[in-house]
């Protein structure tokens, strides 16, 4: 295929198919005075507790493992955070030669998030011995009670990923978006090697502190909607990219300072770009995690379920992400 | 055993044909009785009327045809329908002798003509259509039984001034809303003019305007049908036992024919309702030789949003309209030949900033159709249609932000000829045959996508072509005085041709394997099979009948949805290598039985049916743009049942008319990669449908209506569970289809007043009818374009109250969160969403 110049927004084609409903469901909330009243949906059955596991390994780094539970709909349980954490799975992981088993780090409050390391706003299970090599492959095995009535009903999961070879950005800058002066989205230089298959995620974090409050922007490295693609229509291109910025919902302060304009850097903030590639089938989890956290709930989009590579019936996802980072002064 | 039944069906059809002409080779000559009816007023040929004979000397009504589409004829005293063509030609093949010929037609004065029948004769029959409110009780006594005598099963005509009288919603009259008032017709729920019909999916209902397909029968999101009320004649719909001149549909046939315009005097009439208006104008071309209709409308509702919305809202920058339009041109070029040419433009527009993030979304979508016929006589006793037909539907979606364009488009157009004829070789049969080819054009979803000047390869945009054609042959005949059959047999043919490519796909890993490439014209797939199609009727007596029937059915084009609620964007794809033609079979049989003198029709149907081929998406499929593989790689296929029991009560004429139709039915699927294989209820599964209709004359100036309907909510797939992935919440959904939501139901009102001014007039014209009929003098000689007739104008005015006791019906259900997970009291909430509460509207109805 021919060279090109391209540029690519960073939302992909089923995200914007979506946008679609997303549209049409504001115009009706917008204009058609539509009423909105609370539902009881339990009579559609119920659904079951089930293990979600969240874990990664990266290049360079030890493994990291969320352990969860989903909660039913019609649960009578209290829909508390602490609630989805589980603190007493078995969770290991093996590089085919090597089995190590990782540590749960969940000791005290959860989903504190002050002045933490990007990775204690909740309380992985954490390697120490295996590190993540671009190129290998790594199985995960956890071990857990998905009913919490049932404790003692164990069963084991487990997950395969390869961290893929890396694929550095060849550059990134920040680019004012009109009609403002100092808000605008962070752009890339990518150049897809040949070869289908390559998916990419990207993170960015402001380096920054709140001016008036002394608290990190963001305390970890976050991903946009549509931080997510693989190289299906871009196979062996070279392009550029524009990101908006991600939120971090565990963060209060992000929270509270939501406002129209959550989506754009700005023009003080000094921006790390953290760009992975993925496998397959963690870009299959990533996408329809996507597009479901997209039409959650949205009636206009097909019920999407999140594709998991996670067996025996759990949720989530075993990721290897190869990154390498960047920085973006803006100017 | 499919086949074994169609070959044994074949010889039966030809024994019938075979058997037929013996009988009726009488010693005395034969002569026939043709021609058209038509409303003396426009000339517009009045579909419905019916028209008999009664044989002089012995009081025995003989039979004659009607003129009109669903006309009637009588042959002794045993009153025996047949449905005319629905040219509105009828013929009716009698021994000679001294006949009196009768033609009537609801809402019409009845008229009665001596006939000598020693020779052809052709007899093209005005009627008058005289004042309807203080007319009602002569017109009365001429209550046909149609529904006890005809063959047909499962079929509801309805007129449009019948419809008019219902409360309309928003002013708008609206044929497709009517129609999901009648039993086994299921509406989608507000915001949706899909309709569902015996379990059958909405692309299953052949939709017919002046026989062009439309392909998306909305506007507004399903608010409003895209049939203008002002421009429609006439509708028959086909739920059950499908004519063989029918195909291409498992469920049902709406069948729409617009208005030929007034071919006596110019006339405008309109309407001005609170979100759209319209006008109609129409005459003649040339006095009795041909004439016109026009007619468009518009809704402004965006315009008013706009106008009275502060500056930086969201509503300055957001707009949805419509607008639709419909022209109609006929020619009378000699006695034998007619030429008509009929079109249809509507679209919608939807377009929606966002200032704040500079993101615009654009979605349009439209339906066009054109229609050229001829018909011509070849005798008294043939009758030829032929007509070539374009049709296209396509829709596109775009978003633009920040420099980036993006835009989605899909469409079918069709080009289809077609030639049917209607012969009558006694009275006793009338044969149908013809031949239909149409040449499809699919535009599969396709995207384009630039930045700036770059523009993404995404490759030539894709089309998809298809030849499909159909022959068929049937004939409508009476056995007996109490024997009447329906017997039809169609062929039909499928061809997919290329360009195309074929992306076969590893069943493990779904990657691609190969790709096999098709050059333009080269056959890719073909299908093909014969429908038989059979009803028969036995009536008891005049007043009561039984009726059975056996259909089955072939459908190559198919509309895959991946919502939940229809969406302009669902895309409409043929059969493929993957997708095999969906295939039904329908059991129906019902009970018909008509109370005081006609003035009560009450019917009860059973219907049993097996659809196969069905489609859905794969579990969680996401669309894709077909770019580098084919969208029915993301299919699935499964089988569908159906089945139920429809009851209908009609008080039909008088002051007090109305209906109570009650549908109790099961739909089921099964599908093997879905639902874990098991059977599960179709999304549109309705237990039970109730709809009441009543319209009440109180006086000359006031008519007052009333509808209520209820309905079982749809089958719905819902999360069970969630969980949270970057804390963020995602759901998992329960088993497919196994919510139902909140049921549905709702009351409208409507009052029409209509001022004395234009009552005056009707007075007039009815006073100087009667002075007539008081001499005897034939009123069909009445000049009804006089000029002071022609000038008066008459106006009324609808006040409606849409959802009368505020009901919130559920339109869509979501899910939302409230707390935060970080403080521990995290909720997550369904929530549904209703679109109308109590809505008044005012219209106001003018024609001059």
């Amino acid at each position: 295929m021919k060279k090109q110049h391209k540029k690519v927004n960073g939302y992909h084609f089923p995200l914007l198919w979506k946008g679609l409903g997303r549209g049409v469901l504001m115009f009706f909330l917008l204009f058609l005075q539509s009423c909105i009243e609370d539902i009881d949906l339990s009579s559609a059955g119920g659904g079951e507790f089930k293990i979600v596991i969240e874990g990664k390994i990266e290049n360079g780094k030890v493994a990291e493992v969320f352990v969860m539970r989903s909660s039913p709909l019609n649960s009578t349980k209290e829909y508390s955070s602490y609630f989805f954490l589980y603190d007493n799975a078995t969770v290991s992981i093996s590089d085919g030669t090597t089995t190590e088993k990782l540590r749960p780090t969940l000791t005290t409050t959860p989903f504190s998030y002050k002045d933490q390391p990007e990775t204690a706003y909740r309380f992985p299970y954490l390697g120490k011995l295996l590190i993540g090599i671009p190129g290998k492959t790594y199985t995960l095995t956890v071990i857990a009670a998905p009913n919490p009535d049932k404790p003692s009903e164990l069963r084991t999961y487990t997950a395969t990923t390869t961290i893929p070879m890396l694929v550095k950005l060849d550059s990134v800058w920040w680019k004012k978006q009109a009609p403002y002066d100092t808000l605008g989205y962070a752009y890339a230089h990518l150049t897809d090697p040949v070869g289908k298959g390559n998916a990419y995620r990207w993170y960015a974090k402001r380096a920054n502190k709140w001016y008036e409050k002394g608290e990190k922007k963001d305390r970890r490295y976050l991903a946009p909607l549509g931080g997510v693609f693989d190289d299906q229509f871009i196979e062996a291109t070279s392009f550029d990219l524009f990101f908006a910025r991600g939120t971090d919902p565990s963060d209060s302060l992000t929270q509270e300072i939501r406002t129209d304009i959550n989506t754009y850097f700005k023009k003080t903030d000094t921006v790390y770009v953290k760009f992975c590639t993925i496998d397959q089938a963690s870009f299959k989890f990533y996408s329809t995690y996507e597009a479901a956290y997209q039409s959650n709930g949205n009636p206009f989009a097909s019920p999407t379920s999140i594709i998991t590579n996670i067996s025996e019936g759990g949720l989530g996802v075993w990721a290897g992400f190869g990154c390498t980072y960047d920085t973006i002064y803006p100017k | 055993m499919h086949y074994f039944f169609t070959r044994g069906y074949i010889f039966f059809f030809f024994f019938l044909l075979g058997f037929s002409s013996p009988i009726f080779s009488q010693e005395k000559h034969k002569y026939t009785i043709s021609g058209y009816v038509k409303d003396i007023s426009n000339g517009e040929s009045s579909i419905g009327a019916t028209v008999y004979v009664r044989e002089k000397l012995p009081e025995k009504y003989l039979h004659v045809g009607e003129n009109s589409v669903g006309a009637n004829i009588y042959v002794n005293d045993q009153l025996q329908g047949e449905n005319t063509n629905q040219y509105g030609f009828y013929s009716i093949t009698l021994t000679e002798g001294l006949y009196e010929l009768t033609a009537t037609y609801i809402g019409f004065e009845t008229i009665k003509k001596a006939i000598k029948l020693d020779k052809d004769i052709r007899l093209d029959i005005e009627l008058s259509s005289i004042v309807v409110t203080t007319q009602a009780v002569e017109i009365t006594s001429e209550k046909n039984n149609n529904n006890v005598s005809t063959a047909a099963l499962g079929t509801i005509k309805l007129d449009m001034e019948e419809i008019k009288k219902l409360p309309s919603f928003m002013g708008e009259v609206d044929v497709l809303k009517t129609i999901q008032l009648l039993p086994g017709i299921k509406s989608s729920g507000d915001g949706n003019t899909g309709f569902y019909v015996r379990g059958g999916g909405p692309d299953q209902n052949l939709i017919l305007l002046d026989e062009a397909v439309v392909y998306n029968p909305s506007h507004l999101m399903g608010f409003f049908s895209v049939f203008n009320g002002d421009a429609v004649k006439s509708m028959n719909l086909i739920k059950g036992g499908m004519p063989a001149q029918y195909g291409g549909r498992l469920a049902s046939v709406l069948d729409i024919s617009m208005k030929e315009g007034n071919n006596k005097t110019f006339h405008v009439d309109g309407g001005i309702g609170l979100i759209a208006s319209r006008l109609t104008l129409q005459g003649p071309i040339k006095k009795e030789k041909g004439s016109f209709i026009m007619s468009g409308r518009r809704s402004y509702f965006d315009m008013l949003s706009k106008a009275f919305s502060p500056s930086g809202s969201a509503a300055k920058n957001a707009g949805l309209y419509f607008y639709d339009f419909n022209a109609k041109l006929n020619y009378r070029l000699s006695d034998k030949d007619r030429v008509f040419l009929s079109g249809y433009l509507g679209r919608d527009v939807l377009d929606f900033t966002d200032p704040k993030s500079a993101f615009n979304l654009a979605l349009s979508w439209g339906n066009a159709t054109g229609v050229l016929r001829w018909n011509h006589l070849f005798s008294d006793k043939l009758f030829m249609n032929m007509s070539a037909i374009f049709s296209n539907y396509d829709y596109s979606f775009g978003a633009k932000q920040n420099g980036f364009e993006f835009k989605l488009f899909s469409g079918i157009r069709d080009w289809n000829g077609k030639v049917d004829f209607s012969y009558y070789p006694s009275t006793r049969h009338e044969i149908k045959f013809g031949v239909n080819y149409i040449f499809h054009t699919f535009t599969p979803t396709s995207l384009t996508a630039k930045s700036g000047e770059t523009t993404f390869d995404f490759g030539a945009v894709k089309k998809d072509k298809a030849h499909e054609a159909a022959l068929y042959l049937s004939d409508d005949f009476d056995v007996t005085d109490k024997l009447k059959i329906h017997a039809g047999l169609r062929y039909s043919y499928f061809m997919q041709i290329g360009p195309f490519d074929r992306y076969i796909k590893d069943p493990i890993t779904g990657d691609t394997k190969e790709v096999v490439h098709y050059n333009a014209n080269q056959k890719v797939v073909d299908y093909s099979g014969l429908e038989p199609r059979f009803n028969v009727r036995y009536q008891l007596n005049l007043k009561s009948s039984i009726k059975a029937s056996y259909s089955y059915n072939l459908q190559y084009v198919n509309l895959v949805s991946l919502s939940s609620v229809s969406l302009p964007t669902d895309t409409w794809i043929p059969s493929s290598q993957l997708v095999k033609p969906q295939a039904g079979s329908q059991y129906s049989a019902g009970y018909f039985r008509n109370f005081f003198d006609n003035t009560y029709e009450t019917s009860v149907e059973i219907y049993y049916k097996e659809m196969k081929h069905q489609i859905e998406y794969k579990d969680g499929s996401l669309p894709t743009a077909g770019i580098n593989d084919n969208t029915d790689n993301s299919y699935t296929f499964g089988k569908g049942w159906a089945y139920g029991a429809e009851f209908f009560v009609k008080k039909r004429v008088g002051k007090f008319n109305g209906w109570l139709g009650y549908t109790l039915s099961y739909t089921k699927r099964k599908f093997d990669a879905l639902n874990f294989g098991n059977t599960y209820y179709a999304k549109y599964d309705r237990r039970h449908d109730f709809s009441l209709v009543m319209s009440y004359e109180l006086s000359d100036k006031w008519t007052f209506s009333l509808v209520q309907v209820y309905g079982t909510g749809n089958a719905l797939t819902v999360p069970v569970s969630y969980y949270f992935i970057d804390v963020n919440f995602v759901t998992e959904y329960g088993t497919r289809n196994a919510y139902r939501m909140p049921a549905y139901h709702r009351m409208d009102i409507s009052a029409t007043y209509t001022p004395n001014s234009a009552k005056k007039l009707e007075y007039k014209k009815q006073r100087l009818v009667k002075n007539y009929q008081r001499k005897g003098k034939d009123i069909s000689t009445i000049d009804v374009t006089r000029k002071s007739w022609a000038k008066n104008y008459s106006t009324n005015w609808n006040f409606s109250i849409y959802n009368v006791y505020n009901r919130h019906n559920p339109y869509l259900i979501y899910l939302t969160s409230d707390g935060n997970i970080l403080t521990g009291n995290l909720k997550v909430i369904a929530k549904q969403m209703s679109l109308f509460g109590i809505l008044p509207s005012i219209t106001w109805n003018f024609k001059f």
